[in-house]
């Protein structure tokens, strides 16, 4: 099999072997989605829809930033720190199939998870929506979480394996709030409206509602997103290339 | 002309006011196996690492036969164990032998690999849950993935314990001494060294103190000798007159006579006669040698002589 391709398997198997998968990519979101949605009512309206489809799709978005950035933070520091980056760079693995796999392998990972998702919140809470609908919320999610994959991976190269595993969670916890995930913004003050404005995970979260809505979408949500994504790549395909000088002075 | 496997031209490795590498010279010729030698900060890690293309010398070249460390042409043709390498996780044996060998043109067979390093039955586990020693044994097989023309090896038996040590030396001894591989090897254990070396290379605060084959080494040294109890007979002029003689040392009627040749000097005194008895023979020992020579070098340095 082509390197690529088996790199890429293995990518994708490791994700799903991991236990911190089903916590933070199946659990927290699905948990979360059928107690809130118990809690306020499937029919009452939230940013012109029904609280079951609009925090169908906060929860879906929540899943993917998830396996993205937790599930690659943790991994990536520890390669870079323990010895396996550099033994990779002493063998002829092409210099960018590191990140490119990784991120590939996210499509997969993210599509189960939103299958997922969308099935719970489909059988359950009896969400429903026309097949076009459900097909275009659900690819415009696993393809821009691909941000978070990016983040995750450059956040894995920045610290070392606590701090990166501290940082993910942090800056997980964070854009999810501020991103309108957890308490719709519509709700907030207009602070947190347009701080929203500027956090990847609205964005996300609000091409899909905006397709759900019958609106159009903003052209902002795309050049947001892709910003991100084209800066955390940029900056993450640097690092890791980069070997770490080794120091054995003593 | 065949290039060098590996060439080092005059490297020097700075991290600051600290010279780890200090104008380093050296060629390994192609089916050599080379033990890279010294203590602690003697600079080891850090020319492997720059031999591998890991970090840039200060100043000098380094080149993989006749390429820079980090064209793919040098990474191709090499294979490498590092000291510390800490495995990735939730990743199957046969996974990792597969992915490894995914980066070769002409990788060995998965099953051969696998059964080189005596670790076949474990092709199904996770490979962080192997034992230390099965991980390094593990991380053997990978190096030898794409069939290297060179092996690099840093500290290779480190958290192996006595008798996988012994059955690791016994595979890379079989498999490397082919002629086609060369070697190039760091360890502790000096016996180690020994067993499989052509050649010693020796370095202490950064700079090469010897270089050459074992016996080489050993004879630089000064450690090999014959001695013996000498009998009513024999007289002292005998003994000063056999061949190959450097010193006598003389306690009571025990013999101890320094020599370079020490088989030579046993042959002579069979040959003439000698009234002696209780031979002792010692051709050096590569511990004694790397001892003597490292403290050698102390007193040098601290006679103010530059070497």
């Amino acid at each position: 099999m082509n390197s690529w391709l088996l790199e890429w398997r293995i990518e994708v198997l490791r994700n799903v072997r991991n236990r911190r998968f089903f916590i933070f990519t199946l659990l927290f979101p699905v948990g979360f989605y059928l107690l809130y949605v118990n809690l306020y009512g499937r029919h009452a309206q939230v940013g012109g829809m029904e609280w079951s489809k609009y925090f169908l799709i906060s929860m879906s978005v929540f899943g993917v930033v998830g396996t993205g950035l937790n599930g690659n933070a943790v991994r990536v520091a520890v390669e870079r720190t323990q010895g396996w980056t550099s033994w990779m760079l002493t063998t002829p693995r092409p210099a960018a199939q590191a990140v490119t796999t990784k991120i590939a392998a996210n499509v997969v990972v993210n599509a189960i998870a939103i299958g997922i998702m969308f099935l719970v919140g489909a059988f359950v809470e009896h969400v429903q929506m026309p097949a076009g609908e459900w097909l275009a919320c659900g690819a415009a999610t696993v393809f821009g979480a691909l941000v978070f994959t990016a983040l995750g991976i450059l956040s894995g190269h920045v610290g070392g394996r606590e701090a990166a595993q501290i940082l993910a969670s942090i800056v997980y916890f964070l854009i999810s709030i501020a991103g309108g995930l957890w308490i719709p913004i519509q709700v907030l003050p207009p602070f947190f409206h347009h701080l929203a404005l500027w956090m990847p995970t609205y964005r996300l979260a609000d091409i899909a509602w905006s397709l759900i809505g019958q609106r159009s979408i903003p052209w902002s949500d795309f050049a947001v997103l892709l910003a991100y994504f084209v800066v955390f790549v940029s900056l993450a395909a640097w690092v890791s290339t980069r070997p770490r000088e080794v120091r054995t002075v003593a | 002309m065949v290039s060098a496997a590996i060439s080092v031209e005059h490297v020097s490795k700075r991290f600051g006011s600290v010279h780890a590498v200090d104008d380093v010279t050296f060629d390994v010729e192609p089916g050599t196996i080379v033990a890279l030698l010294g203590p602690n900060g003697a600079g080891k890690t850090t020319l492997i690492s720059m031999i591998l293309g890991l970090s840039q010398p200060t100043h000098g070249s380094v080149r993989v036969f006749g390429h820079r460390p980090r064209d793919r042409a040098a990474r191709e043709r090499l294979g490498v164990m590092l000291q510390h390498v800490t495995l990735p996780q939730s990743v199957k044996v046969k996974e990792l032998v597969a992915w490894f060998r995914s980066f070769y043109r002409h990788p060995l067979p998965a099953d051969h690999l696998l059964q080189m390093a005596g670790i076949e039955h474990l092709a199904e586990r996770e490979a962080v849950r192997l034992s230390g020693g099965e991980q390094r044994r593990l991380q053997f097989a990978l190096a030898m993935a794409g069939d290297p023309a060179l092996l690099v090896l840093d500290e290779p038996t480190t958290g192996m314990d006595v008798e996988s040590r012994r059955a690791f030396w016994n595979s890379l001894r079989s498999f490397v001494h082919d002629g086609r591989r060369t070697l190039l090897l760091t360890t502790h254990h000096l016996e180690e060294a020994e067993s499989v070396a052509d050649r010693v290379i020796l370095l202490k605060g950064g700079r090469v103190i010897a270089d050459g084959s074992l016996s080489e080494i050993k004879a630089q040294a000064g450690n090999r000798y014959v001695s013996f109890i000498a009998g009513p007979r024999c007289t002292k002029e005998e003994i000063e007159q056999l061949p190959y003689v450097r010193s006598v040392r003389y306690s009571g009627r025990h013999v101890r006579i320094q020599t370079d040749r020490p088989d030579d000097v046993l042959r002579a005194i069979i040959l003439r006669d000698l009234d002696a008895s209780s031979f002792e023979v010692s051709q050096g020992a590569l511990e004694d040698a790397f001892v003597a020579l490292t403290e050698l070098d102390d007193r040098l340095e601290e006679r103010g002589v530059t070497r």
